[in-house]
């Protein structure tokens, strides 16, 4: 089946004063029809800037995108206006990405007038119920609803025009600890109602953890795993996946001794001057002498599971290595 | 609009200034009923002070000119150059500030280039020269205020611009298929009308007194009273009749500080977050 968002071996690097950073280094990513992937990293690992090359707001360095099997990596702005509709997203500060001198009718109506859909002030109705949202707000502006509700509002634009694809680039969090699990909620049941594929970008695991279909690891501009949630979650084979989820708050606090300390030292190398060999291997707590020189190829564990990984061509070190750090 | 009055209610000065450039502005329209025929005729005997007879309420000059009658005339000029010179130089500096902000790069640099270069020759003398070249009439005074007073709004509008631009919200916009044209007019410009309100009032103010100025040295439009050429009347006259000079330099104080004051005031009443 042709994926509705293909990404292949897409590569950015922003020019700044410092030097070259490389955002995005080679990434492939396949999205298919009514899938959730979780993409997941640390901030600054290149996770925004996917999402922005994905939706064309920025020029690709190298690589493809493909939509529903259409080349669109250089498609102009008017051959991108039939593709926008079916390719949505949801910001992560809908304060920002809401403008401050519409009301929230206005906002939630502004895709559909740019598209000339019919029934607009109905649409605009029928949003508003289907994120959760009194159809009061509508004459409302942003800065006078709750945070979570500016949120849904965001959503509710995303969705008007009833796309294919929506990419949400952590949407829950500048929220309140308190109404994020509602809005993931909200997320996972409209993904679910309207087929929805959903490309779902966070730096914390847990916020993902019930929500995907399949889980994308970042790090430092690389997807270095990439598997089904379940096999992720038993499986993962990455050391930084393993740290990642290692450091997912435990619900008891038994269970989090029984655990030990969180394996990841350091912070995330400078985008840029990314380490030579494997982008990982300066905090990886099991990194042997091939991972400093040489980058590591893309292993395919299982038909749906790859990563990036010496270790995983190198069993019997991988088995010494692990044996001795514990 | 009852959010508006509430709000000026509480805030007297923009208040008072709203009222009084109201009140300034339907004397100057209603100047040819209120004192029919030419306020250039002598209709008294010279240099009767103020509020020495009830027909000459502000008395009359060296000439035995009605003072109070060239004072309503001279309005309608300087209100006349100020908000057509204000309304020209907001709308070259808007458009010049949004090209340059939007599209960066060659264009920015372009625009903002000339700017620099309009930008240092001095307002006044720029206006000096403009009308000294193309004669004196309200037309050239308005475009040659208009000519030296539209950079400070086209840097304005290009830094609010070019900060906007990198916002989610026209990522948004660009995301929902929003064209350029749209983004910029209906998005991006009215959330930085405030500081453009603010700076089109000042040039309001600047352009009434550069029009009293070029009228003051003998470069407004000879056929017509300005509250500037009422100043160089006086300006003879200074010991013997101060009041002369007095009468239209006060109008021009009272103007110019509440168009001011009116500018604040419509800034407030545009902007949604004050709605409480």
């Amino acid at each position: 089946m042709t994926p509705l968002l293909q990404l292949d071996t897409v590569t950015k690097a922003w020019r700044t004063p410092a030097g070259l950073v490389q955002a995005v280094r080679g990434v492939s990513l396949a999205v298919q029809a009514g899938e959730t992937v979780a993409l997941v990293g640390e901030s600054g690992c290149g996770k925004s800037t996917l999402a922005r090359l994905a939706l064309r707001l920025t020029p690709v360095d190298a690589g493809r995108i493909l939509f529903d099997g259409q080349d669109i990596t250089h498609a102009s702005e008017r051959a991108l206006t039939a593709i926008r509709p079916r390719l949505q997203m949801v910001f992560q500060d809908a304060s920002a990405a809401l403008n401050p001198r519409r009301t929230i009718g206005q906002a939630i109506d502004d895709p559909l007038r740019v598209h000339g859909r019919p029934n607009r002030a109905a649409r605009v109705q029928a949003l508003l119920g289907e994120v959760g949202l009194d159809a009061s707000l509508a004459s409302r502006f942003p800065h006078e609803v709750s945070g979570g509700q500016r949120q849904r509002v965001g959503i509710a634009r995303a969705l008007a025009l009833d796309p294919a694809v929506v990419i949400a680039d952590e949407p829950v969090s500048a929220l309140d600890v308190s109404v994020r699990a509602q809005v993931i909620n909200l997320m996972s049941s409209l993904a679910r109602q309207r087929g929805l594929a959903m490309v779902f970008i966070g730096h914390d695991l847990a916020v993902v953890r019930h929500l995907a279909d399949r889980i994308a690891v970042m790090h430092l501009g690389e997807i270095v795993e990439a598997a089904p949630r379940q096999r992720f979650w038993s499986q993962a084979a990455h050391p930084y996946s393993q740290a990642l989820i290692a450091s997912v708050p435990a619900a008891t606090p038994a269970a989090a001794r029984a655990r030990g300390p969180a394996p990841l030292a350091g912070d995330l190398p400078s985008p840029l001057a990314p380490p030579p060999g494997c982008s990982f291997h300066t905090r990886c707590p099991r990194a042997i002498a091939t991972c400093q020189h040489q980058s590591p190829p893309l292993i395919r564990l299982a038909p749906d599971h790859t990563a990036r990984c010496h270790l995983l061509t190198h069993p019997v070190l991988d088995a010494a290595a692990s044996t001795g750090h514990r | 609009m009852t959010h508006f009055a509430r709000r000026l209610r509480r805030d007297v000065p923009a208040l008072a200034g709203l009222v009084t450039l109201v009140l300034v502005g339907a004397i100057a329209l209603a100047a040819p009923w209120l004192y029919p025929g030419d306020p250039q005729d002598m209709v008294a005997r010279p240099l009767i002070w103020p509020f020495q007879d009830a027909a000459l309420p502000l008395g009359t000059d060296r000439l035995g000119r009605d003072l109070a009658a060239g004072l309503a005339h001279g309005a309608r000029v300087s209100l006349l150059v100020g908000f057509a010179a204000a309304a020209a130089a907001v709308l070259v500096g808007v458009t010049v500030g949004c090209l340059a902000g939007w599209f960066g790069g060659l264009v920015d640099d372009s625009l903002m280039r000339v700017t620099d270069a309009v930008q240092t020759v001095p307002g006044f003398v720029l206006a000096l020269a403009l009308v000294a070249v193309m004669g004196p009439g309200v037309g050239t005074v308005i475009l040659a205020i208009a000519v030296s007073s539209w950079t400070g709004t086209a840097r304005v509008v290009r830094a609010e611009v070019s900060s906007w631009r990198e916002r989610d919200l026209v990522a948004a916009c660009r995301v929902m298929g929003m064209g350029s044209g749209e983004i910029l007019i209906r998005q991006i410009l009215p959330n930085i009308a405030s500081p453009v309100i603010v700076l089109a009032s000042v040039v309001v103010a600047v352009a009434i007194l550069v029009e009293s100025a070029l009228s003051f040295l003998g470069l407004g439009d000879p056929a017509l009273v300005s509250w500037g050429s009422m100043i160089a009347e006086g300006r003879g006259l200074l010991r013997r009749a101060w009041f002369v000079a007095a009468v239209p330099g006060v109008a021009i104080i009272i103007t110019v500080v509440s168009v001011s004051l009116a500018g604040e005031a419509v800034t407030a009443a545009l902007d949604p977050r004050d709605r409480q």
